[in-house]
Formats: structure tokens, sequence, C-alpha cells
């Protein structure tokens, strides 16, 4: 039995609970740790799950929690399109 | 044609429901462990059903329509997805295995060898032979005000700003976000806000549009949009002079044992499937409910359908489910008593997890809200900290439809007037 926490790089809850008793404390960290976060969805469906964790696991106020940088483009793009060139 | 068996499908519906009207709901299997995975969210954003497609690796199936002659296949799997050689992984890593440590000694002949096994375990689907077409080109147009969203947060805001003759942009097929299950005919603000947009918006209406980056240049703010058309997909830049963001949330799963099996759904996952598409993925459904104003609704309305239905409250927790390739039950706790429970779809039922993606990108700052996620901070009318840039709906904490509708009216107010 296992329980995912991020499906997309099949990181799985107690081994983000380990990483977070390991001093893992914050998101960052966290991801180069366990690669959650990593994957195709990059995030959308854990980060804030982790996020969570972490809150409750170790007390840390929330205002000092901040996620991983989402960068362009947020959804798969053909690599074709992007080669393509501007209309002008 | 879905690896070689013929299957029919209603025209464009997505290609996901069709391989569920059919039964088949491992659509892949997962990276590490080779676990079988389906369609959780139903909305392009958790990746578990990313399929070949036309012999493109890795494209959504929830998401990519069903055309006649058009050939899926699953990816990640030997020799196919039903029966996947690689899962002894899963079976031999009962607990997970440590990639810090397992063979990671330098120079070892086991490090050579867990990597050249990890390589082939490993990936996402392959590259097709195909040459591609030429590129299509990427457009460019300047809009006034932009609105990325069209769940009642977006359609309100639009509405509200119809002066301005917004651009409108949504990613599926049809506007509406939450609102498209039809759940909330019976709220008179939520009822007529789709055929209204319609009626006063029209071709502003962008369907199949995904906005995937959002950032400024030296000439201003630029939105970057995956648009599909009847030719195929192209990129679009929009250079607006104001935006409003109503991007919503994603689908957050519950944790408890064996959470990935297929048969899991977000609960706006499984109203999708059965209400916008009509098919059921099971016929034992069980719905939990985690805070989403969605979990209740769609129970009830499933319950006056005749179907078999159960609504879990809060204090049930669930330990985990059965079944070995797909949910066929499950184990739950309730004041310290364990029990089983028959059934072959659960449902999480949670708050959405705010797409905060395009305001971080624009500047915007974030705070974290224990029980929802990240939101854009934000003051009572949805001004950012960015002068171009609004948010609304769940991106703002809005935590129903109802709220979300009245942020994206005051977030519009009073662009018409600074035009």
């Amino acid at each position: 039995m296992k329980t995912l926490v991020c499906r997309c790089e099949d990181v799985l809850a107690p081994e983000i609970e380990a990483a977070i008793d390991a001093g893992h404390t914050d998101i960052e960290s966290l991801k180069r740790y366990t690669a959650f976060g990593t994957g195709v969805c990059q995030g959308k469906s854990c980060v804030s799950v982790v996020a969570g964790m972490i809150h409750q696991r170790c007390g840390l106020a929330p205002e000092l929690l901040q996620p991983i940088t989402p960068r362009p483009p947020i959804q798969p793009v053909p690599l074709l399109l992007l080669a393509a060139e501007d209309e002008a | 044609m879905h690896e070689g068996e013929a299957l029919t499908a209603k025209k464009g519906e997505p290609l996901m429901v069709t391989l569920l009207a059919h039964g088949i709901d491992t659509a892949s299997r997962s990276i590490k462990y080779h676990r079988p995975r389906g369609a959780f969210c139903m909305n392009g954003s958790c990746g578990q059903c990313w399929m070949r497609i036309d012999d493109l690796p890795n494209r959504p199936a929830c998401l990519t329509p069903a055309v006649e002659g058009r050939s899926i296949g699953r990816q990640n799997a030997f020799p196919s997805a039903d029966v996947d050689l690689f899962r002894a992984a899963d079976l031999v890593f009962g607990g997970g295995f440590d990639h810090h440590r397992l063979a990671t000694t330098p120079l070892s002949p086991l490090n050579a060898i867990m990597q050249g096994t990890a390589r082939q375990l490993a990936g996402l689907g392959e590259l097709s032979e195909q040459t591609p077409g030429p590129a299509p080109r990427v457009v460019e147009q300047e809009e006034r005000l932009v609105i990325v969203g069209s769940g009642p947060a977006g359609l309100a805001a639009a509405l509200e700003a119809r002066a301005l003759s917004p651009l409108v942009l949504e990613a599926r097929e049809s506007i509406g976000g939450q609102l498209r299950s039809g759940l909330f005919s019976d709220v008179p603000e939520l009822a007529g806000l789709k055929d209204q947009a319609l009626r006063t918006l029209g071709d502003r209406l962008w369907c199949r549009a995904a906005a995937v980056g959002l950032y400024r240049d030296e000439r201003g703010p630029q939105l970057l949009v995956k648009k599909r058309e009847e030719s195929g997909e192209r990129l679009v830049v929009i250079r607006p002079q104001q935006v409003i963001l109503a991007t919503g949330g994603y689908e957050q799963s519950l944790l408890f044992g064996d959470n990935d099996l297929p048969g899991h759904y977000g609960v706006r996952a499984l109203a999708e499937l059965m209400l916008v598409h009509g098919v059921a993925p099971g016929s034992r459904l069980v719905i939990h409910d985690g805070g989403a104003e969605l979990g209740p609704r769609l129970y009830q309305t499933l319950k006056q359908r005749g179907l078999d239905c159960q609504l879990l409250d809060r204090s049930t927790k669930i330990l985990r489910a059965e079944g070995r390739s797909r949910v066929k039950g499950l184990e739950l706790e309730q004041g310290g008593q364990v029990r089983k429970l028959d059934c072959d779809v659960i449902a999480s039922s949670l708050p959405t997890a705010p797409a905060y993606e395009l305001a971080q990108q624009a500047g915007a700052s974030l705070a974290f809200k224990p029980g929802r996620g990240f939101v854009v901070v934000a003051d009572s009318k949805g001004h950012t900290e960015v002068p171009w840039l609004r948010v609304a709906g769940e991106l703002a904490g809005a935590d129903s439809a109802l709220a979300a509708a009245a942020s994206g009216k005051s977030a519009a107010l009073g662009l018409g007037e600074t035009a």
C-alpha cells in the first residue's frame, strides 16, 4: 500500500514526512530533496498539500511558506509551436 | 482506435470519456513504480491521463477531442498498460525506495546497473518518427482587457466590464467552468450567467484557448496563449492593457492508502463525466465531503436520479482503497471503528488549490491559507500589487461559486470608466 502525495513523480507521504523531520521545512528544499512537484503537473496537485503538511507538522507560520516558482508555459506546449516565427 | 481496437465515440468528446465509456480506466502507468493511473481531474491539470495520440506522446486524453480515425495508445508500460511487468518495482519496494541511497555508490557495478535500469523504466513516452509540418505562425494582438477563465468569476467580470468588449479565454471546449455541470441551476445569480455571456460577448469568448504564460517585456504585459483551431494548435501573443485572472483552482486528492488507483476522482471531474458527458465511471459511487460545496450538490443530484451513491462526512476517515488495478472498495474509520465499504468510484470533494501560476509570473504576491492553498494577495476588489492585474474567484480566496461570481463583478467595477 502506498499513499501518494505527488503522483507525477511517485513521491509518497512518508517520504515527505521524513524529509520534513530531517529539516527540509521549506517547499523549495523539500522539492529538491524528494523531487515532488517536478513532474508533468509541475505541482498543481501537490504543492498545496505539501505546504499543509509542513504547516501541520512543524507549526510553521503560513506567511513563511512560498511555493516553487511556476515558469511559463504552465501547460505543455509542443516545441513546434515555439519554433514558429512571429507574424511581424 | 485504441491500441488496435476500434472504439465508438461522440464526436468532439474528450478521448478519456470515450475510454471510460468502454470500461477502460487505466490511461497510463506511473513513472517509478509503474502503478496504474487513470483520469483524476478531467481538466488537464493532474497529468495522469497523458497518452500517445496520433503518434505524438504526452497528450492529455481528458482535453483532446475524439475525432474519427484518431489513434490513441498508452505509454510507459511493457508489454501493455493492462499488464505491466515493470510493476514489479512497486511490489519489491513496498515501502518506497530511497533514491538518495539505493545503488548510488560511485563507480560500483550496482550503480551502473541501476542507471541502465532506471533509464529503461523512467521517461515519459517516446518521440514521434514523423517530421512535423510547418510551424503555424505566432499571431500577436492588442487588447484593452483580457479575462482569463470563464467560470462564475470570469463571466461575472466580463459582463460587468462589457463596455470594454473584454476578451475571455477558456481552455476547455465550452464556457462556464464549474457551472458546466448544471449543478447550480437553482441559484438565480448563477443560472443565467452562461447564456447571458454567450449573448453579450459572442465571439469575444475564446474556447480551447489556454493562457500558458503572463509576463512583462519592455513593451508591457504579454499573455501567451495556446489556441486550438480547426487547422491545429497555434500560439497567440496578446498585449493587454488590463488583465483579470479568474483561473479558478486545481482539484486536490485526499491522502489515503493507494489513493492513486484509477477510480479515484476529483468531485468536479465526476460531475463533468456524469453530468456533462453522461458517462458513469462506475456503478457504486462514493463522495467524500471534504468541504467543497460541489460534493453535497452532486450527491443530491445523483440520488435524485436513482443512482447508487453515498456521501461520507468529514468525520469518516478513508484509510485505504482496495483493489490492485482499480478501486474496488474502501477501508474506513469512524469513531475508532474500522469498516469496509463496497464501491468502485470514490470522489474527493476538497476545496480546490488556487491556480496562482500566472499571477505569480506577473509579479503578484501569494499567501498560504491552511486548508486551501496559495491565494493571491489582493484587496477586497481584487486589485493586486501589480497595477494592471486584478484577480477574482478562487484565486482571490472565494470558497463558493456564488462568492466567485461576486468577486468577479467587483474586480471589474470601474474598469469601463478608466478606459
